[in-house]
């Protein structure tokens, strides 16, 4: 009986439906060849843009954006939205790292307190939305307190930061390839399992997907909304981390426009906007493309106008081609 | 069609045929919707569309509406050759559509709703002016008690059915299409509705009646239309058919019965529910299940039947009395997790809304209630997901080849399948199913009630609630009434007539009125 069960099962595996295979493997795949045009046209049109030095640029851009859009993937899939408060919690992570420091504490000790205060800003949200406060308000007014706070801290000065073991991270390259890179690549493989291998991540998708459905199946909504919370504002704040040791001081003036970069990389790579869909790799790629771009249109020399003009015509198209492609998956 | 077909007293008035449409074809992609379809409709008659979900019902009606083109075939209005197209001309023709999900927005008054599509006032208008304007589509919809600047959300669900078709009355609809307009409506609230219609074809409107209760075909309409997978039969006179007829037609072969056969071998007791109270339920109410045993509880909306399902499935909170399961008192203030780890597992009523992931595959769906299972120390086993998926496929008899299609894109009857097949995979022993066959077609219906004995049968208690109560009384073994909230009978199925549980759940003896 169970074979014979086993055996029907892996057939049934084999057939996927039209709307089920774009998004798995056409959507990565044209993402990968829309990246590979521009690196193509880019390195062709620009002799700046393929050089080792711009190469790493890129990277350790992409690699930061990507972190934050990866932890806020979670909150996506979840079905809530957005979190409006990355940014603020990485000003706010790169501050109390470098108060913390500055106050002595050892590096390593520095590093898990912050990660610490990152998770607790992360269940603080995650426990009022999931008591009903619409997402978007919440982190909205989470982000602006951050944001006053970490003024508050700074007194609106940038702080320095003298550790060795933070110039490190910030500047090394261990084989060539700079430390963010590093943690972007291992974010996207853990984000790959979480979602892929995990009860908790089939949770989150469970309770994007259709709320009311979840709980009446018993999958624990509330625990679920605080872990995709603790999730985003973790890896804000550790690139919060990065950021402040990459320049060896904390800023408030640091990540602005992160917001922005995340929620476009988020939507490039083709996560519903409503919930239940969605995957790392395709947000590590649109992390990847948005870098991609924003560098190239800074070699040109293009103003703050065209640039932004350019990115927002690249996710508004992005949003219309997902659109109609779920449109014709459900409808087939 | 021939005019010869007409009865006699049709044939000297050229005009009296409002609608004939001949071979129209329709197809999405590969998929043949519509073969060669005819149909026609006369003035001032009610019209059933009947056929189980996918013959190719809606798409004619999208066709009326103008939301999809026919690829071929012909449509005359009053006698000219027409075409729809789009859904501005099919407004200009006099077709409209009352939409299956109600439009109506509870933030707005009556006559705002009303006048949506637009204000039939020149120039300036106030709010009594457009009360004024409301009234005589209000009246003409048997809605001579609204005040016209009531807010839509204080009206019942009933009421709003009917405010809806009085929109399509205040765009001069001559062809009304009214989409399953009673699916939501308790047996009350449906007489409201077909005393409507029928008022509305007396003044000469043509109404096209699509509906899956054929209880009401009967009662209602003039003629019948059979749509069976893209073809369509000859309209009949209703007079010339019977309810078997109608089912062998709508599902092509001979309704053996509709509902199994009981083994009446029932074990011991599993559930056994005592003077529970909740918010919704202001009497006690008892209850026994047995292993193997359906219990059927028959009720309106708002009689409490449904009630006694969340309550018992820690839903809503129990404020006095216990629930036994077999022998044990399960915690008083249980919630609905504690419910499903006691292996109580409950179907809602509106699959869409909280029975289905509609946007995800039917294998996530049927492994969402036991994903513990699935993933010892937190890991997914995708293996054991497809055996478990399979398995509770198998039982309910939902075709595997289908595992990996979006719950979405199913009928409603495979809908059904899968918010019922999800919960067995945890191997339930109570099993609470609230409507369950709303909105399902006849001949899957049948099939849910077979499983429903077959799992009975394999040891679980069941325990249904149900507004229709023909369902109740075929497939319980032991059958409750209520009425607003109270307990008013319970009794052997074979002990109770149908006509005793419809006035046991219409007006009870000492019922206050």
């Amino acid at each position: 009986m169970t074979s014979q069960l086993i055996s029907r099962a892996a057939q049934a595996e084999g057939g996927l439906s039209p709307g089920r295979s774009l998004e798995r493997f056409l959507v990565p795949a044209a993402i990968s060849l829309v990246i590979v045009v521009t690196i193509v046209v880019g390195g062709l049109t620009n002799e700046a843009f393929l050089t080792e030095s711009n190469v790493l640029a890129i990277l350790r851009v992409a690699a930061l954006t990507g972190i934050v859009a990866l932890g806020a993937t979670f909150v996506t899939i979840a079905g809530r939205f957005f979190s409006l408060a990355l940014a603020q919690t990485a000003v706010f992570g790169s501050v109390a790292y470098a108060l913390l420091l500055q106050s002595g504490l050892p590096f390593l000790f520095a590093l898990g307190m912050t990660l610490v205060l990152g998770v607790v800003l992360g269940i603080l949200q995650g426990v009022v939305v999931s008591a009903g406060a619409n997402p978007i308000v919440t982190t909205l007014g989470a982000g602006a307190l951050l944001a006053g706070l970490a003024g508050l801290a700074t007194g609106g000065k940038s702080l320095r930061i003298s550790d060795d073991a933070t110039a490190w991270i910030g500047n090394a390259r261990p084989f060539g390839v700079p430390t963010q890179t590093w943690a972007f690549l291992i974010v996207v493989v853990i984000a790959f399992m979480i979602m892929r291998s995990t009860r908790f991540g089939r949770a989150a998708v469970l309770v994007g997907a259709n709320r009311a459905t979840a709980e009446l199946a018993g999958v624990p909504i509330a625990r679920v909304t605080v872990a995709v919370f603790v999730i985003a504002s973790v890896a804000a704040t550790i690139a919060g981390i990065f950021g402040a040791a990459q320049f060896e001081q904390a800023r408030m003036s640091a990540f602005i426009g992160l917001d922005f970069d995340v929620v476009a990389a988020v939507l490039i790579g083709g996560t519903a906007i409503h919930g239940g869909e969605g995957s790392p790799l395709r947000t590590a790629l649109g992390a990847i493309f948005i870098a991609m771009v924003q560098n190239y249109m800074l070699l040109l020399g293009w103003s703050f106008g065209p640039r932004t003009l350019v990115l927002g015509a690249l996710i508004m198209l992005a949003v219309v081609v997902f659109h109609m492609a779920r449109q014709r998956g459900g409808r087939s | 069609m021939q005019i010869e077909t007409l009865p006699a007293e049709k044939q000297d008035d050229a005009t009296s045929m409002t609608l004939r449409m001949t071979g129209i074809e329709k197809s999405y992609g590969a998929v043949k919707a519509l073969r060669g379809v005819d149909f026609e409709l006369r003035r001032g008659e009610v019209m059933a569309l009947l056929g189980e979900n996918g013959a190719g019902k809606s798409t004619l009606v999208k066709i009326l509406a103008g939301l999809v083109a026919p690829d071929t075939g012909q449509i005359e209005i009053n006698g000219a050759v027409t075409t729809i197209g789009s859904t501005t001309r099919s407004q200009t023709l006099g077709i409209a559509c009352a939409e299956q999900e109600m439009s109506i927005i509870g933030s707005l008054t009556v006559a705002e709703n009303l006048f949506i599509g637009g204000v039939p006032i020149a120039g300036f208008w106030t709010s009594a002016r457009l009360s004024a304007a409301a009234r005589p589509h209000l009246d003409a919809v048997g809605l001579e008690h609204i005040n016209p600047s009531t807010r839509a959300a204080d009206l019942s669900v009933a009421e709003r059915q009917l405010v809806e078709i009085a929109r399509l009355i205040a765009n001069d609809a001559k062809i009304l299409i009214l989409d399953e307009p009673t699916a939501a409506l308790s047996d009350a609230e449906i007489e409201l509705v077909k005393a409507t219609v029928t008022r509305l074809a007396d003044a000469g409107r043509s109404i096209i009646y699509v509906t899956h209760r054929l209880g009401e075909v009967f009662e209602i309409a003039d003629r019948v239309t059979v749509f069976r997978g893209g073809h369509s039969s000859p309209a009949q006179e209703i007079s010339t058919l019977t309810l078997d007829s109608l089912i062998e037609q709508m599902i092509g072969r001979k309704v053996e019965d509709l509902y199994p056969v009981r083994t009446g071998h029932s074990g011991g007791s599993i559930l056994a529910v005592r003077h529970i109270r909740s918010n919704e339920l202001a009497h006690p109410i008892s209850l026994q299940v047995r292993e193997g045993e359906i219990l059927g509880i028959a009720g309106q909306l708002g009689s409490g039947a449904g009630s006694v399902l969340r309550a018992i499935a820690g839903i809503d909170a129990i404020e006095s009395g216990e629930i036994e399961l077999r022998g044990k008192t399960l915690p008083p203030a249980h919630g609905l997790r504690q419910a499903i780890s006691a292996q109580i597992a409950y179907v809602s009523s509106d699959r869409k809304h909280d029975g289905i992931f509609a946007d995800l595959s039917v294998t996530t769906n049927m492994s969402a209630p036991a994903l513990r299972l699935i993933s010892p120390a937190g890991l997914m086993r995708h293996r054991r997901e497809q055996v478990l998926a399979c398995s509770n496929a198998d039982q309910v008899a939902f075709s595997q080849s289908r595992l990996h299609q979006r719950a979405g894109q199913l009928s409603g009857g495979n809908q059904q399948k899968v918010a019922l097949g999800k919960w067995l995979g945890m191997t339930p022993q109570v099993l609470l199913v609230h409507e369950p066959t709303r909105g399902v077609d006849v001949g899957a219906r049948a099939e849910i009630y077979r499983h429903l004995r077959q799992l009975a049968d394999n040891g679980m208690a069941i325990i249904i609630a149900s507004s229709d109560l023909e369902e109740v009384h075929g497939v319980a073994d032991t059958v409750i009434t209520m009425f607003r909230g109270r307990q008013v009978r319970t009794s052997p199925s074979y002990d109770i007539t149908s006509h005793q549980i419809l006035k046991d759940i219409t007006h009870p003896e000492g019922a206050h009125a």
